[in-house]
């Protein structure tokens, strides 16, 4: 009987256990959201050693995409044909065939697999995919800060750095002219969906 | 980026050396009974040795669609090296076949993500019956005429081509035409020193699949306009069917008239590549963004 007794006293715990343990996981479920990249304060800048003496800049003027701080999910998305170097002539390479390729690929993505958290950094670990080959890498990221801006529009913005070997890509042009080594820093902001 | 442009000539320049000596052995008095195959995979080799030099081994199947011609060149090498025995139906068969998949392979990316089914048909369409025609035309001239008059057509034409591509903004497309190029071009010295030798025939199938499939891709990926490769295109079909009888016989006088035909169309096209299209390309011309740049229209420091 009292065997009896004590296993429904059992139940009776464990079911309230995980009331309470959904109750409490639901603000954070409701608090979840998410970001729309906004392309006109998002940069995507890249570096590039320029025969070993220099560096070459460059941007991309269109990134799109969205993500999710507290589901830790980031999705972007550069137009590659959107590349600009301040050189009208260069940057027509660099979407042709020797570089990106805009025309057969016309987009860079990333998609975020795992966010950890280190210190102040957050390492955004996901695969990055230019000219059809997929990698990958971790971005380490930076929180700027987030609020309200003038218009009532929610808004957070990140930042970060990443290091890329471009030969992994298919980007092999110039290879003793150009480092292999590509630095891309990126600052990204998002508008909250409402 | 100089000995990246050397290598890209050297390397299938000393292999085509190597391979035409092993296979044609001119110096013997037997010349014309041997070495078709070697002929027959130059051009291929040619631009492998060119791609290998520059930018290491290509994968296989490509990323880059701009790559396919490359390996359509050595089915075309197949081809040649069975051609001799085809009837006239096959021939055409295998050369419509070949053409028509080079051009899709070439523009797959295209049809996968940028056109529809009308655009689809035209470029694919079109571009099969350019390769095949000039195909034709160019076999139909190397059945009439041996020794250096053709080759040394193909190598003006293969160098106009490069250049067109070069012009049009990929090193990639012009180092592979490149490539090919040199290697045409040993076999054509190789003309001029034995006039009896048959020296084109093997080599027309690989070069048109190359140079016809690089220039398309130049069209679809790189910046090569329509009129330059018009007249790529015209000068071959002109050297191939257009009857003159300066170009009907062996020796340096046909050479002469063929490589002159070349000059005046190769030279029209690489023009119309250099010609600026639009106020964009001017120097004047930049968009605002880029006015307070750097000047360096002629030279931005990667070439």
């Amino acid at each position: 009987m009292n065997t009896r007794k004590n296993s429904r006293l059992t139940s009776i715990a464990i079911a309230s256990g995980l009331a309470f343990a959904s109750l409490a996981l639901a603000p954070q479920a409701a608090n979840a959201a998410e970001y729309d990249i906004d392309p006109g304060h998002t940069f995507v800048v890249f570096s590039v050693g320029h025969f070993g003496v220099g560096k070459a800049y460059g941007m991309f003027r269109k990134t799109t995409g969205k993500f999710d701080p507290d589901a830790g999910t980031v999705e972007v998305s550069i137009d590659a044909d959107s590349v600009f170097t301040a050189d009208k002539k260069r940057d027509d390479h660099i979407k042709g065939p020797d570089f990106f390729n805009a025309k057969q690929f016309p987009t860079l993505t990333f998609k975020s697999k795992k966010v950890t958290k280190k210190g102040k950094k957050l390492l955004v670990t996901g695969d990055l995919s230019i000219k059809g080959k997929t990698k990958s890498v971790t971005l380490e990221m930076m929180k700027i800060g987030e609020g309200k801006d003038p218009f009532g529009n929610y808004r957070a913005g990140f930042e970060g750095t990443l290091k890329i070997n471009r030969m992994d890509f298919g980007i092999d042009y110039m290879p003793d002219g150009l480092s292999k080594e590509v630095t891309l820093q990126l600052a990204v902001e998002g508008i909250k969906k409402k | 980026m100089q000995s990246a442009l050397l290598l890209s000539v050297a390397a299938p320049t000393v292999l085509a050396v190597v391979l035409l000596a092993l296979g044609l052995r001119p110096w013997r008095a037997d010349v014309q009974s041997r070495g078709r195959w070697a002929l027959a995979i130059v051009v291929p080799l040619g631009a492998l040795a060119a791609y290998i030099a520059v930018r290491g081994a290509p994968a296989f199947p490509p990323t880059d669609a701009g790559v396919w011609p490359l390996w359509c060149a050595f089915a075309a090498a197949a081809y040649a090296l069975a051609a001799a025995a085809l009837p006239l139906t096959a021939r055409i068969g295998a050369r419509v076949v070949l053409a028509a998949v080079t051009v899709w392979l070439v523009s797959k990316p295209r049809i996968d993500h940028t056109w529809d089914a009308g655009t689809t048909a035209l470029w694919i369409v079109g571009a099969t019956v350019a390769i095949a025609l000039v195909w034709t035309a160019l076999e139909h001239r190397a059945e009439k005429l041996s020794g250096s008059a053709l080759p040394v057509a193909l190598t003006v034409w293969g160098t106009g081509a490069a250049t067109v591509l070069g012009l049009s903004g990929s090193a990639l497309l012009a180092q592979t035409a490149g490539g090919a190029t040199a290697a045409i071009g040993v076999a054509a010295a190789i003309g001029v020193w034995r006039q009896s030798l048959s020296v084109a025939r093997s080599l027309v199938g690989p070069a048109v699949v190359l140079v016809g499939g690089l220039v398309l891709a130049g069209m679809h990926y790189a910046e090569v306009d329509a009129v330059s490769a018009a007249l790529v295109v015209a000068g071959a079909l002109v050297i191939g069917f257009v009857s003159v009888p300066a170009f009907a016989s062996a020796g340096l006088k046909a050479t002469a008239g063929l490589a002159g035909v070349m000059i005046v169309t190769s030279g029209a096209a690489i023009a119309s590549s250099a010609w600026p299209t639009s106020v964009e390309d001017t120097p004047t011309g930049r968009d605002s963004a880029t006015d307070t740049a750097n000047d360096s229209d002629d030279d931005y420091g990667y070439e």
